[in-house]
């Protein structure tokens, strides 16, 4: 099928429609919590009067015998102020990545598109998404940007468990992209990517 | 591309799956769809190594224009199935010649495809390093293309749609210049489609059609002969008479289509898709599937939803302080607008915008001026949400409504109780909205040939309005709105630089679209609005600044606001200025007024 007709499939049968799912990740550490599946939905935007707004992660538990069942739980809503009201994190703004371990769930924002007023913020929640804290906020650098403006164009990109990989516990690698770093240097195909970014190691982050 | 991408759960992938066997198995019917399938995979082959050719030849080589439309003709032969398979690219590769915002990253995509390389070669602006890009990019396009046209099978329902929108393509598409607006092929190319359906026809389902039903066999090759004389007869873009073309020779090809889809037994019509495939032409009531442009969690109303939404429609309690209800600003009198410049808030005070109809514009895929929301449902809630409208939360449910307490029985009639939300109000209200629609104007009695009606000057308007004047690149026929065909999956928003006043001195400062993503490639832009009973919903633009449809024609003429001097970088007209006479002008008026229809026929399927 293609992916239209895929589309119209899952629309014919009142399959559930998310604004635009960005990543998905599953709880580590034994065969049972991998069947707790995470996904991260961007929302629309304020004032377009859609149903999701700012975000939203939600938790699908499948059944241990039958994969076609589960249950969805929203864990974290950026929805605060708007027509749901449903939310419990009142900073969220566009959750783009998501990184899950044993523990813990990380929603990495990414606030290129529309934002709440800060730069990209990586949180930490449980796996019901409570006690949401923020773990990192990207340094706006407006120097690196050829035009000194930066806005919040920044966003974390994907956060990778490499513990069991390299053997030491509680190591991470991060992707940085500061979407206004721009410079000619950076292209390397005939593709117009001109944009810098990094991969950086973080340690000691709980698992 | 859509902004508005809904990706679904992957809950339903074992659903797919299923579906998938379920191609295999259509396969293996008796039509040979193989020689299709292998014709639309040879023809976007050659797309493919005539780009190689140009790019070969060059930007201004003596056989530039040659391979260019060599490549346009070939692609245009694998256009039907290649664009079903993946509307987005397909739609790229061949739509207009304008930068792309992306909302997901905030990175603006330069105009690439057939159309941008059009203009780089007639036109000669483009430096030797865009060319390249732009070649680079659009053979990328086509690459991808022909892999899904290679990866799946032809069966009777990609061929059924594919077909059908290949049809509305040349009703709307080509001919009116949106493929081609520089070197104007789109004339001669529709030619090529019809002579490719004749092509797969023939080889396909001919057979069946025969045995079945020779003289319908017999008609439909002979009407498309016909058609592609007509086209013969008078290749050039300014003077083909689109009006007769269009009635006279397409509606019999889609008459003769839809008999030979039931006649062929091949394939059960679905209800997913834009059109109605029952429909005899595209100028008929029924022509489109309110199905397709409803929302998924709204379908299929009864006629107590529908009733109850028009209870709510003209009902003031529906807001805070009891003084606007919907039919404040849209009234059935006035073709569901108000002929005001703007009407007045809950306070008193002007409105930001001019009052939209309502009519037919359950056909969108985004509403209000600025195009903020993707449904009705959605637009209804921010009504409801402006302070300075009905001023409620969509979650709190009015009790001021149920003063009236017929609304109790009603209410518990359709969703069996009362919620303690707004949500049922607004999907009742969205749901009579979707039924004010309207397809019996005199240009569409004309067009099924119900009546013969139309003026020399009618005529003359609409092929001025189809052709030189461009309109119907923005305003595509037959909804004259901006949701554009043949997928319909989006309604296009453009920069014109609208003035402030009717004297034309200075742009207008309500910047449009822009407030969502500070960008400024989107400072000024609107939706594009439909342009049905237009005689009867003046005054015209966002801002409400034109009384008259000379006025209107006016401004496009002059060039929109670029052509009257303002600074309006991104306006995306495709012309500088259009060089209409009086009578031109006047003519595409007159066609204008024949888009009039009011009487709204309830009919909700």
């Amino acid at each position: 099928m293609s992916k239209n007709e895929m589309e119209t499939a899952c629309t014919a049968v009142n399959a559930s429609q998310f604004i635009r799912v960005e990543d998905v990740d599953y709880q580590k550490g034994s065969d049972a919590n991998a069947r707790n599946v995470f996904f991260a939905v961007t929302g629309l935007g304020p004032n377009s009067g859609d149903v999701n707004d700012w975000g939203t992660v939600y938790k699908l538990k499948l059944d241990a015998t039958n994969p076609l069942i589960g249950k969805l739980t929203q864990i974290i809503s950026g929805n605060t102020d708007t027509n749901n009201n449903d939310g419990n994190l009142a900073a969220l703004q566009s959750p783009d990545n998501i990184c899950v371990t044993e523990n813990f769930v990380y929603t990495q924002e990414d606030p290129n598109s529309f934002s709440r007023g800060h730069a990209s913020r990586i949180y930490q929640t449980d796996l019901n998404g409570n006690n949401a804290s923020v773990l990192l906020e990207l340094k706006i650098e407006s120097n690196l940007s050829p035009t000194g403006s930066t806005g919040f164009s920044g966003e974390f990109g994907s956060l990778v468990d490499i513990s069991d990989k390299v053997g030491v516990p509680d190591t991470f690698i991060l992707a940085l992209q500061p979407h206004y770093w721009q410079s000619e240097d950076f292209v390397s195909t005939n593709l117009p990517h001109n944009q810098g970014g990094q991969i950086v190691l973080l340690q000691g982050l709980p698992r | 591309m859509n902004t508005f991408i809904k990706i679904l759960t992957s809950l339903f992938i074992i659903l797919v799956l299923t579906n998938c066997k379920n191609d295999t198995k259509e396969t293996t019917s008796i039509v040979n769809w193989k020689f299709a399938q292998n014709y639309y995979l040879e023809n976007i082959t050659l797309a493919i190594t005539y780009l190689d050719s140009l790019e070969t030849e060059g930007m201004d080589g003596k056989n530039s224009k040659k391979y260019f439309s060599l490549s346009r003709k070939a692609f245009k032969k694998a256009e039907p199935y290649a664009s079903y398979l993946n509307p987005e690219v397909g739609h790229r590769a061949n739509g207009p010649a304008l930068p792309v915002y992306k909302d997901d990253s905030g990175k603006i995509l330069k105009p690439i495809g057939y159309q941008k390389i059009e203009e780089s070669i007639y036109e000669n602006e483009t430096s030797v390093t865009d060319f390249e890009q732009e070649l680079y990019v659009t053979k990328g396009m086509l690459a991808v293309l022909k892999s899904g046209i290679e990866k799946r099978a032809l069966n009777p329902q990609r061929f059924f749609i594919a077909i059908h929108q290949q049809l509305f393509r040349i009703i709307s598409l080509a001919i009116s210049g949106f493929d081609t607006p520089v070197s104007h092929l789109g004339v001669q190319e529709s030619k090529i489609s019809l002579e490719s359906l004749k092509i797969i026809y023939i080889n396909t389902i001919q057979s069946i059609i025969k045995n079945k039903n020779e003289s319908l066999n017999e008609t439909f090759i002979n009407n498309i002969s016909k058609a592609i004389t007509f086209i013969d007869s008078n290749l050039d873009f300014d003077t083909f008479d689109r009006f007769t073309f269009t009635k006279d020779y397409m509606n019999p090809i889609t008459r003769n289509w839809g008999k030979i889809r039931k006649t062929s037994g091949l394939w059960e019509v679905v209800n997913t898709e834009p059109f109605n495939f029952d429909a005899p032409t595209f100028f008929e009531n029924n022509t489109f599937n309110l199905n397709y442009f409803t929302p998924a969690t709204n379908r299929n109303p009864t006629e107590k939803q529908i009733a109850l939404g028009e209870k709510l429609f003209f009902d003031k309690n529906i807001s805070t302080n009891g003084t606007m209800a919907c039919a404040t600003c849209h009234i059935p009198e006035n073709g569901y607008a108000d002929n005001m410049t703007v009407n007045f808030d809950n306070k008193g005070n002007p409105l930001q915008r001019n009052t939209p109809t309502l009519i037919n514009s359950a056909f969108q895929k985004s509403f209000f001026w600025d195009g903020r929301a993707h449904s009705l449902l959605d637009q209804i809630s921010l009504v409801f949400t402006n302070n300075k409208e009905f001023n409620t939360n969509v979650h709190e449910f009015s009790n001021n409504i149920l003063k009236d307490s017929t609304y109790i029985n009603a209410f518990k009639d359709v969703y069996g109780s009362i919620s303690g939300n707004n949500k049922d109000v607004i999907k009742a209200i969205a749901s009579y909205i979707s039924t004010l629609n309207g397809f019996n104007s005199k240009f569409d009695k004309n067009m099924r040939g119900e009546e013969d009606t139309f003026t020399e000057e009618e005529k003359l308007g609409y092929n001025i309005f189809m052709g030189k004047a461009l309109c119907a690149t923005c305003h595509f026929m037959p909804l004259t709105n901006g949701t554009v065909p043949p997928f319909f999956m989006e309604t296009e928003k453009e920069v014109i630089g609208v003035p402030e006043t009717a004297a034309n001195k200075t742009l207008d400062d309500d910047l449009g679209f822009y407030w969502k993503f500070n960008e400024a490639l989107h400072k000024g832009m609107f939706k594009t609005p439909t342009l049905r009973n237009v005689a009867v919903t003046a005054p015209y633009m966002h801002n409400g600044v034109y009384n008259t449809l000379e006025e209107v024609m006016e401004f496009y003429n002059l060039g929109g606001g670029g052509g009257l001097g303002f600074d309006v970088p991104h306006q995306t007209l495709p012309f500088d200025n259009l060089d209409l006479s009086d009578n031109e002008q006047q003519a595409i008026i007159s066609f204008m007024k024949t888009l009039t229809d009011e009487t709204i026929v309830k009919d909700y399927n």
